[in-house]
């Protein structure tokens, strides 16, 4: 039940973070918004995780927090030399 | 054991519940630097529950180091990359502009 609840929760705050995706007025509102995106998955994994007893996810959320982070800070980055 | 899993069941609703704050938040805030501050801080102590909640569900000490390695990760991580963001952001003078942040 519990469990269901944060599956629901999840999947508007996915709805929501794209919805932002989709329209955000400036290029950097859209680099937020894929950088949440990432954070939601990184929740639905660990979730996934609790739920059927694999704590290998654990490993996913490691290289998934790492490469977003590159990813942020390198389209940041082209932010500030474009401006 | 019942304690146990109703402590599992309320960490997990708490931290959904801030990762849909950080996504209300990022979709409703009127400009660029309070969507930022929505999205690192409330994502973060998300994340960091549903950290906890493993830790407690998965007693061993190899789940436990790697969560806590995964949560230094993040709270290193985060605050690095809206700050970046932020500052490629922050020249541009209409970024602020409290109603909306609509005009380009």
């Amino acid at each position: 039940m519990a469990f269901t609840i944060c599956h629901i929760l999840l999947a508007l705050s996915l709805v929501m973070a794209a919805w932002r995706l989709f329209k955000g007025p400036t290029v950097a509102d859209r680099v937020l918004a894929i950088d949440l995106l990432a954070a939601i998955t990184a929740g639905a994994i660990m979730l996934h995780a609790i739920d059927s007893g694999a704590p290998v996810f654990v490993d996913v959320i490691v290289v998934l927090g790492v490469i977003v982070f590159f990813g942020t800070v390198a389209l940041a980055r082209i932010l500030t030399r474009d401006s | 054991m019942i304690m146990k899993e109703t402590l599992v069941d309320i960490i997990c609703v708490l931290g959904s519940l801030a990762v849909f704050l950080a996504a209300f938040g990022v979709l409703r805030l009127p400009d660029f630097f309070t969507r930022t501050h929505a999205a690192t801080k409330a994502s973060a102590f998300g994340i960091g529950c549903f950290l906890l909640a493993a830790c407690i569900v998965f007693p061993q000490p190899n789940v436990i180091l790697k969560s806590i390695f995964a949560l230094i990760a993040l709270f290193l991580t985060l605050p690095v990359a809206s700050q970046a963001l932020a500052d490629a952001v922050r020249p541009r003078s209409d970024a602020v502009d409290g109603e909306g942040g609509e005009k380009q």
